[in-house]
C-alpha cells in the first residue's frame, strides 16, 4: 500500500516541523536578522539540540521496526522490551564507575553491551515450546525492565550528585542532559545500525514471513537475526547514551510509517528513519515550549502522545493470538 | 553446479535420513527413497510418521542428523543456500494469515534479479485481480496462490509442499491442485506434495507412503498398505476407473 500522497504530506509536515523547532520554539530567531545573542542561542543550544532529537528519534524508530518485524510482533520496541533500561544502566555504570576503558566510546559500548545482554534475557524467557509467544515475550520485556529501572534509580540515588533528579533524567528521557562530547560516537553506532538494517531490508522481509519461508528464499536466518539484533541494540545503546530512555518512538512510529509505504522494509526503513526523527524533534519542540520557561522531559511528552496510541493499537493488532 | 540446466532422472534421491528434535527422544526416522523428475507425487502417512519432517530435510530447512540427499543430481551439501533455494522450495502447512505485505510484496520477495513479469505469474496462479490487495484480506487458499506465484518467480525445480489443502474448501483444493498440476506439465515442476485427503489420489503421478518415519518400498495403493500406515485394520474399497484413476471410500458400515 504504497500512498504517494501521503508521502508528499510527511514531508511537508516533517519541512515545517524542522524549521519551527529551529527557528520559532520557543523564542523566534530570524536566520538573517540575528543578533549575537541569537546566533549564541541558535549554533551552541538550539541547532544541536535539534540534530541530536533527530538523531535519537530515528535511531530508535529503527530499531523499534527492526524488533516488530524479527519477532513478528507489532507491539514490540526496545523501550517496551526492556532494552533500552538494559542500556541505561549500563550506560550509568559507566559514567559513575568512571571507567574510560575505551576513551569516548566508553559510555555508548557499555550501553550496547546493556542492549545485547537485555535483548538475550527477554528472547530467553520469551521462548518456550519452540517459539515466541507474544504476550510472554512483552510481559518478560516489562518484567526485566521494572526490575532494570529500579536498580538505576537506586544506583543513581547513590552515586549520582543530582540524586533522584538525575534518575528521572535518565528514565524519562532528557535532551538537556547531552554531553555534546558524546555525540560523534553516538553517531557512528547509529550510522552502522541504520545502514545495516537497510542494507539486510529483504532478509527483514524474509524473517517476518516465517523461519521455513525465509530459508526456502535462501536466508540464513539465525546469522540474519543475530546480525539485526545487533544492530538494533546499537542503535538503542547509542540513542540511550545520549538522552536516557525515551519511549513509545520505536513503538508507533513503524505503524504510521507503514500506513504511508506499506510494509516492505525497502521502502518502509527509510521513511521511518526520517519519521522516527521528525516525531522526536517534534515532541522535543512541545516539552521546551509548553511550559515555557520551565522543559519537560522529552520522553514524558512521547509518552503522553505515544501511550495512547500503544492502547489503540492493543484494541486493533490481535497480538494476543497464539 | 556441474549438471547445469540438463535435467536428471531424479529429482531427489534419498538414503537412510534420520532427523533428532530432542536430544534425549534421540534420532528419529530411516527414509530412503528416490523422486522421478517432473512428477507429481503424493506422500502419504499417518499424523506422526514423518511426512513434515521428511519435507524440511529435504528441502534443506532441517539438517538430518545422518544420511544422504541428492537434489537435481548433486549432493544437498554442495549447494549453498541460494543455490539450494533456487532448486527446491518448501511450501509450509501454516503461513500468517495476518501478513501486512500486498501481494505485490509478496511476488517482490521471489525476484532474483532484474525485472520480472507479474502479470503473467499472477494469471497462472488466478490472482490477476489481486494484485494490490493485502495478504490479509485474502481466502486462504488465494493466500496459497500468491506464494506458489513467489516460488515460480524465484525460479524451483522442485516444489515440496506441506498439506497445501488442508483447511481448503473443496472448491479452492480443486483449483489449487489444477493450478499445481498445470504448472507441473507446462513448467515442469516437480512437486511432492503431503497429503491427508486420500480423495484427491487420483490426480498424483505416484504415491511415497511413511510408516513410523520409513519408506514402504512397496508403493502400491493396496488395502493392505493403506491399512498399515494409518495403523487400522479397518478395510478400505479401492476401485480403478478405465482411465486407471483410483477410488479409495474406508468402510464405515458393517
Amino acid at each position: 500500500m504504497f500512498r504517494p500522497k501521503l508521502i508528499v504530506i510527511f514531508l511537508l509536515f516533517a519541512i515545517v516541523v524542522v524549521v519551527a523547532a529551529l527557528f520559532c520554539c520557543p523564542s523566534i530567531i530570524l536566520p538573517w536578522q540575528m543578533s549575537s545573542d541569537d546566533a549564541q542561542i541558535f549554533y551552541s543550544l538550539r541547532a544541536p539540540r535539534v540534530f541530536v532529537a533527530f538523531l535519537v528519534g530515528a535511531a530508535l524508530a529503527t530499531a523499534g521496526t527492526i524488533l516488530q518485524s524479527i519477532l513478528r510482533n507489532p507491539l514490540a520496541d526496545p523501550f517496551i522490551l526492556g532494552i533500552s533500561s538494559g542500556s541505561a544502566l549500563f550506560a550509568v555504570l559507566a559514567i559513575y564507575l568512571g571507567s574510560s576503558l575505551f576513551g569516548l566510546f566508553t559510555v555508548p559500548l557499555f550501553a550496547f553491551i546493556g542492549a545485547l545482554l537485555v535483548t538475550v534475557a527477554t528472547l530467553v524467557w520469551g521462548w518456550q515450546r519452540g517459539t515466541f509467544w507474544p504476550l510472554r515475550l512483552l510481559l518478560s520485556g516489562l518484567g526485566i525492565s521494572f526490575f532494570l529501572q529500579a536498580l538505576l534509580t537506586f544506583i543513581l540515588n547513590i552515586f549520582s550528585p543530582e540524586g533522584l533528579r538525575g534518575a528521572i533524567a535518565w528514565l524519562s528521557g532528557d535532551l538537556t542532559m547531552v554531553d555534546w562530547s558524546l555525540i560523534p560516537y553516538a553517531l557512528v553506532f547509529i550510522v552502522i545500525g541504520v545502514v545495516i538494517a537497510m542494507v539486510r531490508a529483504k532478509a527483514v522481509n524474509a524473517l517476518m514471513l516465517g523461519d521455513e519461508l525465509a530459508i526456502t528464499l535462501g536466508f540464513a536466518v539465525h546469522r540474519e537475526r543475530v546480525l539485526l539484533f545487533v544492530a538494533m541494540s546499537l542503535m538503542t545503546a547509542a540513542a540511550v547514551s545520549l538522552v536516557g530512555i525515551v519511549g513509545f518512538v520505536g513503538l508507533i512510529t513503524p505503524h504510521v510509517a507503514r500506513s504511508f509505504v506499506g510494509a516492505s522494509h525497502e521502502r518502509l526503513l527509510p521513511i521511518v528513519t526520517l519519521l522516527g526523527g521528525v516525531f522526536l524533534v517534534f515532541s522535543d519542540m512541545l516539552a521546551r515550549t509548553l511550559l515555557h520557561p520551565t522543559e519537560i522531559p522529552v520522553g514524558v511528552v512521547t509518552a503522553l502522545l505515544g501511550a495512547p496510541y500503544f492502547l489503540y493499537l492493543l484494541r486493533r493488532e490481535n497480538v494476543l493470538r497464539q | 553446479m556441474c549438471s547445469g540446466n540438463s535435467q536428471p532422472q531424479l529429482a531427489l534421491r534419498f538414503e537412510h535420513l534420520s532427523y533428532c528434535y530432542h536430544k534425549s527422544d534421540g534420532a528419529i526416522g530411516d527414509f530412503s527413497g528416490e523422486i522421478a523428475a517432473g512428477k507429481l507425487i503424493g506422500l502419504l502417512g499417518a499424523n506422526g510418521s514423518g511426512k513434515s519432517t521428511l519435507l524440511k530435510m529435504l528441502s534443506g530447512i532441517l539438517l538430518p542428523k545422518s544420511g544422504q540427499i541428492e537434489v537435481w543430481g548433486n549432493t544437498i551439501k554442495g549447494y549453498s543456500a541460494k543455490e539450494l533455494s533456487q532448486v527446491v522450495s518448501y511450501f509450509p502447512q501454516y503461513i500468517d494469515q495476518t501478513l501486512p505485505f500486498t501481494v505485490e510484496e509478496i511476488l517482490e520477495m521471489g525476484v532474483q534479479q532484474g525485472k520480472y513479469d507479474f502479470d503473467l505469474v499472477l494469471r497462472r496462479v488466478g490472482l490477476e485481480h489481486k494484485r494490490k490487495r493485502a495478504i490479509c484480506e485474502l481466502s486462504g487458499g488465494e493466500i496459497r496462490r500468491a506464494f506458489l506465484a513467489m516460488f515460480l518467480i524465484k525460479g524451483t525445480k522442485i516444489l515440496l509442499l506441506d498439506e497445501p489443502l488442508s483447511n481448503l474448501d473443496i472448491k479452492y483444493q480443486i483449483e489449487l491442485l489444477k493450478i499445481l498440476k498445470q504448472l507441473q506439465l507446462s513448467v515442469g515442476l516437480t512437486i511432492v506434495m503431503a497429503i491427508h485427503d486420500l480423495n484427491i489420489l487420483g490426480a498424483m503421478d505416484g504415491v511415497m507412503l511413511l510408516k513410523h518415519g520409513q519408506v514402504l518400498s512397496d508403493s502400491a495403493i493396496t488395502e493392505k498398505n493403506l491399512q498399515e500406515i494409518y495403523h487400522t485394520d479397518n478395510a478400505f474399497i479401492i476401485t480403478r476407473d478405465e482411465m486407471g484413476e483410483c477410488w479409495i471410500k474406508p468402510k464405515i458400515r458393517d
